[in-house]
C-alpha cells in the first residue's frame, strides 16, 4: 500500500544633597545586579520564525513576600509552554543580610507551565498572606498561598476563564470587605485563528489586534468563602469589547468606589465608573481618558496612577507605541482627565519608544514623583534588522521636574522589555525595578540615587486593605493608595512608599480604609516601616 | 527627502543637517529639517528650525502654523499662543490654526476662549475629528453636557479627518514618501486578490520611486515566478541581493520561483540560503526537506521536516511528510502519533492523513485500525471529490476486506 500524497510544497509565502546636581556628573541612579544576586530567568517567548502573536506580548513579573519572612521575592512568568513553567525566587536577604535569590518554584508548588502572560497578587481569602493569579494564553490559574507554598484552587474557587488573557487586578470592587477579580483580554487568538501578517510593503512581521476581533474582559465577585461568580454580564462589564492589555484599580472621581482602567491596544481605552450597585458604566470617552489630545485611538499597553501633581486625585499614564508616545492623563479632580503630555513633555521623551511596564517612583527623593518606563518594539525595527530580535529598546527614567519632566540615562542594556515591578528588594528604603525582558534575561535595577535619603513604609493591616488611601503630611501632602496592580502584566509590592526631602518627620499619617473608615497617627518616623492596623489610629471624620 | 519620506528621520536630520549648512539661504531645506524634527519628536530642534526658514519665508502660513504646533509641545504655550494668534489674524479661515489656538488657549487655562477658536474649527472643517474631540472635553469639563454630547456625535461622525494641510512642501514629500509606500501597498492588495499582473506593476512603479526597496524586489521575485516570467524574477533576485545579501525572503521566493520552474537543484540551494539567514523559516525547512528527499536522502529530509515542524506546530504539510518518513523507515507508532495530530481539523487533505495512518497500522499488523481508517478516507475522498484517490482506497479496502476474511 502506497500512502496517497498530494505535493504539499508551500509556495505561498511572500512575504545628601539626595538630588543629583546637574552641574555634575552625575552617579549612576540604578545597578544593574539581577545575575549577581541570582536573579537568573530567562524568558523564552517560543518565536517560530512564523511571527504569531503572543510570542511577542509576554511576559510579567511579580513582587511578594509569599514566605512573610519581610523580604520580596519575585515571581516570573514563562512565555513558552515548551520551558520549564514560571519561577519563582525567594529572596535570602533575611536572615542572611545579603540579597541573593534561590530558585523555590518546585518547593512551592507555583510552577505553572503554560502560554504564560501576567501575573496579580492579592490576599483573596483574607488569611493574612498574598496569593497569586497567574494569567496565560488560555485558561488563568489561582495559586492559594498557604504560608509559604502554594496551591493551584482555580477550579476549587470556581474561576474559570478561557482566550487570552493579560493584566489583572484584584479588587474590591462591592465593598464587601474581599477582593475580586478583574482579568483583562486580549483578542481571540487562538491555535485555529493564528493569522500569518506582514509590513505594510510585504515583509512578515508581527500582525497587529486589528488582525483579530477584540473580546471583553472578565470581572470575577469573591463570594468570601473562597469562591467566585463569574459577574462579567451582571456588571455591566460585558458591554464594551476592546484589545486589553493594561489594568488598573482606583477611586478616580472620589466617591469611595473603585473604577477600574483598562489600557486597550489601538482602540478606545475603558474607564469603568463603579455605580456602588455591582454595575459598572463605561465613561471613559467622556471622562476624557479614551482617546489621546486629538481624539485618535493610541495603542494602549501599560498603566501607571499617581496622583504625581499633588491635587489629591490620581492621575494615569498610558505606554503607547513609537510615535505615538505615552499619554499622561491629569485628573483634574472632577471626573474629568486632561491631556497633558505634551505640555510635561511626557509625549516628546518617549516618542520614539514602544512602552510596557511603567511605574510612578520618587528616585531623587525629592516628593516628587518620576517615571520608569520600559520599551520594546513590536514590530521589526528597521534599524536591527537582520538582529535575532530586532525590537530592542532602552527602558527610561523620566525626571520630575515640576511643571515638566526630563530624561536621564539607566544602566539597563537595550532589550525587548515588557513587565516591570517595582518594590524596595534590598530593604535599603527606596524603590528597586524587576524587568522582565521578552525573549532575553530578566534584570534587576538596584535604585543607588539618594543613599542618604529620608523615607516611610507603610504596612497596612485592616479587613482588607488595597485599596486604602494614605496621606503623609509633611513638607508636602503626598497621597497614595495601596496597590500591587497596574504596569504591565505585573504586579507591584504590597507597600506604600514615600519619600522624604526634608530631615523633619512628617507632621501625621491619614489612613482612608477602603470601607470608608478614617484614621490618623500622629508623626511617623523617617526611616521606618510602619505596620498600621486598621482600628488603632485615632479616627476622624 | 527620500529617507525623510520613508520615516529614517535620524539619517534624513543628518542630510539636512548637511544641505542648510550648504545652502543656508534655500527656505526648503530648513523647512524639512524643521519637519523631520517635529516628526522624530524634538520639538525645540523643530522650532528652531522653522525660525530659521521663516526667517527665509515669513509669510509661509503653513510654517507658521506648524512652528505654533512646536511651541506648544515644546512647553511655551504663551508663544504658541501668540504665534496662533497671529496667523489666525492673517488667515480667519484656517481651521488648523483656531484648533492650535484653542489648545494653546486650554493649556493656559483659559477655557471658554478656547472653545470659541475649537468651534470656529468646526465650523471652517465641520469634519475635524480633533477639534470636535477637543471641544466635547472642554465641554464636558465646564458642565455643558448637551454641546458635549453633540460634539462627541459629531466627532463619531468624522471618521477621524483633518483638514488638507494646503503645505506645497510637504506635498512634495509625501507625493515621494507615500508614493512608493503607496504602490508596495496596493501592489500586495492587487497580489492578494489574485491580479498578479496589475500587481507586478505596481511594484515596479514603488521601485522606480524608491531603487533602495529591498521588499520591492523581493515581492517581484516571487509575482514574476507566480506568472511564469522566470528571467525577469531572476534580475529581480539579483537585485534584491545586491542590497541585502542575507535577506531570506528573497531566497526563500527565488526558491520558489526555481521549484516553479523545475530547477530543482538551485532551488534546493536557495532554501539552503533561506535556513542559513533565517534558521527559523519553518517553511525553508519544509521546502529544503522535500528537495533533499527527492534527491534521495530521506535522513536528511526527515532532520528538516522535524525541525519545521518544532518551529511551527501548526505546519500540516511539513508534519505530513514527517509522518509519511517515520512510515517510511518503519518508525510506525511516531508515524501514529504525527498522522493523528492532523486528523482535524478536517478538509479535503484529511483523506490523505487517514490513508497514512491506514498504511502505518497495516504495517503494524493491525488490520482492524488499518481497514476502519481506510475506510475513512474513502468516504473522505468521495466527499471532498478527491478522485485521484477514491479508485485506489476502493481497491485498498478489497484487499483488506479479504486478508481479514482470512
Amino acid at each position: 500500500m502506497r500512502i496517497g500524497l498530494a505535493a504539499m510544497l508551500v509556495i505561498a509565502a511572500t512575504a545628601c544633597s539626595r538630588r543629583p546636581d546637574p552641574e555634575s556628573t552625575p552617579a549612576p541612579l540604578f545597578r544593574e545586579a539581577a545575575e549577581e544576586a541570582g536573579l537568573v530567568f530567562r524568558h523564552q517567548n517560543g518565536a517560530s520564525g512564523a511571527f504569531h502573536l503572543p510570542e511577542i506580548m509576554g511576559s510579567g513579573v511579580a513582587l511578594i513576600d509569599y514566605d512573610g519572612d519581610g523580604d520580596l521575592d519575585v515571581y516570573f512568568v514563562q512565555g513558552d509552554t515548551r520551558a520549564k513553567g514560571n519561577r519563582l525566587y525567594r529572596n535570602l536577604l533575611i536572615p542572611s543580610g545579603k540579597l541573593r535569590f534561590e530558585d523555590r518554584t518546585a518547593e512551592a508548588r507555583a510552577g505553572h507551565a503554560g502560554a504564560g502572560m501576567g501575573v496579580a497578587t492579592g490576599d483573596y481569602d483574607g488569611d493574612g498572606d498574598p496569593d497569586l493569579l497567574v494569567t496565560n494564553l488560555g485558561p488563568i490559574v489561582l495559586y492559594r498561598n498557604d504560608g509559604g507554598s502554594f496551591t493551584d484552587v482555580t477550579s476549587a474557587a470556581r474561576l474559570a476563564s478561557e482566550g487570552w488573557h493579560t493584566s489583572a487586578s484584584f479588587v474590591d470592587y462591592d465593598r464587601d470587605g474581599d477582593l475580586d477579580l478583574f482579568v483583562a483580554r486580549y483578542v481571540d487568538f487562538g491555535p485555529g485563528n493564528a493569522r500569518s501578517c506582514k509590513g505594510a510593503t510585504g515583509e512578515l512581521d508581527y500582525c497587529t489586534p486589528k488582525a483579530y476581533r477584540p473580546v471583553v474582559d472578565r470581572l470575577f465577585r469573591n463570594d468570601g468563602t473562597g469562591h467566585f461568580t463569574d459577574v462579567t454580564g451582571s456588571a455591566g462589564i460585558g458591554s464594551a469589547t476592546g484589545p486589553g492589555l493594561g489594568v488598573v484599580a482606583a477611586d478616580f472621581n472620589r466617591d469611595g468606589w473603585p473604577e477600574i482602567y483598562v489600557a486597550n491596544d489601538g482602540e478606545a481605552n475603558h474607564l469603568w465608573v463603579n455605580q456602588r450597585d455591582g454595575t459598572f458604566r463605561e465613561a471613559a470617552l467622556e471622562s476624557g481618558v479614551a482617546f489621546g489630545e486629538d481624539g485618535l485611538p493610541q495603542a494602549g499597553m501599560g498603566l501607571a496612577v499617581a496622583d504625581y501633581d499633588h491635587n489629591g486625585a490620581e492621575d494615569i499614564l498610558v505606554t503607547n507605541l513609537t510615535r505615538e508616545g505615552a499619554t499622561l492623563y491629569r485628573n483634574e479632580g472632577d471626573g474629568f482627565f486632561t491631556d497633558v503630555s505634551a505640555l510635561t513633555a511626557v509625549r516628546r521623551l518617549t516618542y520614539d519608544h514602544t512602552g510596557f511596564g511603567a511605574a510612578w517612583i520618587d528616585v531623587d527623593s525629592d516628593e516628587r514623583l518620576d517615571l520608569m518606563i520600559v520599551n520594546g518594539a513590536v514590530t521589526v525595527m528597521e534599524s536591527q534588522r537582520g538582529h535575532p530580535q530586532p525590537f530592542r529598546q532602552p527602558s527610561l527614567l523620566l525626571m520630575n521636574r515640576g511643571a515638566a519632566f526630563e530624561s536621564v540615562q539607566l544602566p539597563a542594556a537595550e532589550a525587548v522589555s515588557r513587565g516591570a515591578a517595582v518594590g524596595d528588594i534590598d530593604n535599603d528604603g527606596d524603590l528597586d525595578v524587576v524587568i522582565s525582558n521578552n525573549g532575553g534575561p530578566a534584570r534587576l535595577l538596584l535604585n543607588q540615587a539618594a543613599p542618604g535619603a529620608n523615607w516611610l513604609r507603610v504596612r497596612l493591616e485592616g479587613r482588607q486593605p488595597v485599596g486604602a488611601l494614605v496621606s503623609l503630611e509633611g513638607r508636602t501632602k503626598q497621597t497614595k493608595r495601596l496597590r500591587t496592580d497596574g504596569s504591565y502584566l505585573s504586579a507591584n509590592e504590597g507597600y506604600v512608599h514615600f519619600t522624604l526631602a526634608t530631615e523633619t518627620p512628617p507632621a501625621r499619617i491619614v489612613v482612608t480604609w477602603p470601607l470608608g473608615r478614617k484614621e490618623v497617627w500622629p508623626s511617623p518616623q523617617p526611616r521606618t516601616v510602619l505596620t498600621l492596623k486598621e482600628g488603632t489610629g485615632q479616627a476622624i471624620r | 527627502m527620500l529617507l525623510h519620506a520613508h520615516q529614517q528621520f535620524g539619517a534624513a536630520r543628518h542630510c539636512y543637517a548637511r544641505l542648510v549648512g550648504l545652502a543656508p539661504s534655500t527656505f526648503k531645506w530648513s523647512y524639512y529639517s524643521a519637519l523631520v524634527a517635529a516628526e522624530s519628536g524634538s520639538p525645540a530642534q523643530a522650532r528652531e528650525a522653522f525660525d530659521r526658514a521663516l526667517q527665509l519665508e515669513p509669510n509661509y502660513l503653513p510654517g507658521r502654523v506648524r512652528r505654533a504646533a512646536s511651541l506648544l509641545e515644546e512647553g511655551s504655550p504663551d508663544r504658541s499662543a501668540e504665534e496662533y494668534a497671529a496667523v489666525v489674524a492673517d488667515s480667519p479661515e484656517n481651521a488648523e490654526a483656531h484648533y492650535g489656538l484653542g489648545r494653546a488657549l486650554a493649556v493656559q487655562g483659559r477655557l471658554k476662549e478656547a472653545l470659541i477658536h475649537y468651534e470656529r474649527a468646526c465650523l471652517l472643517f465641520p469634519s475635524y475629528s480633533a477639534a470636535h474631540y477637543a471641544a466635547a472635553q472642554l465641554y464636558g469639563r465646564l458642565g455643558d453636557v448637551a454641546r458635549a454630547r453633540n460634539h462627541l456625535r459629531a466627532y463619531e461622525r468624522s471618521s477621524r479627518t483633518a483638514p488638507p494641510p494646503h503645505d506645497p512642501y510637504l506635498e512634495e514629500l509625501q507625493r515621494l514618501g507615500q508614493g512608493a509606500q503607496a504602490h508596495l501597498q496596493r501592489s500586495v492588495a492587487l497580489a492578494a486578490a489574485g491580479k498578479l499582473e496589475e500587481a507586478a506593476t505596481a511594484n515596479l512603479e514603488a521601485i522606480r520611486l524608491d531603487p533602495s526597496s529591498v521588499q520591492g524586489h523581493v515581492n517581484l521575485i516571487s509575482l514574476y515566478g507566480r506568472l511564469r516570467r522566470f528571467s525577469e524574477a531572476e534580475s529581480q533576485y539579483q537585485a534584491a541581493v545586491a542590497l541585502n545579501p542575507s535577506h531570506s525572503e528573497a531566497h526563500y521566493n527565488y526558491g520558489v520561483m526555481l521549484f516553479d520552474a523545475e530547477r530543482f537543484a538551485e532551488a534546493r540551494r536557495a532554501f539552503r540560503k533561506t535556513i542559513e539567514a533565517n534558521p527559523m523559516h519553518a517553511d525553508a525547512h519544509n521546502n529544503y526537506a522535500f528537495l533533499v528527499e527527492r534527491e534521495g536522502k530521506p535522513g536528511e529530509a526527515l532532520k528538516h521536516y522535524r525541525e519545521a515542524v518544532r518551529l511551527a506546530p501548526a505546519h500540516r504539510t511539513a508534519r505530513f511528510h514527517l509522518a509519511r518518513l517515520f512510515t517510511a523507515a518503519g518508525q510506525l507508532q511516531d508515524a501514529i502519533g504525527q498522522f493523528e495530530q492532523l486528523r482535524e481539523p478536517e478538509d479535503e487533505r484529511t483523506a490523505d492523513v487517514e490513508y497514512g495512518l491506514a498504511t502505518a497500522c497495516y504495517r503494524l499488523g493491525d488490520l482492524d485500525r488499518a481497514l476502519k481508517h481506510t475506510r475513512r478516507a474513502h468516504d473522505l475522498a468521495v466527499k471532498y471529490g478527491r478522485r485521484d484517490l477514491t479508485g485506489r482506497l476502493e481497491h485498498d479496502l478489497r484487499v483488506l476486506a479479504r486478508r481479514r476474511s482470512r
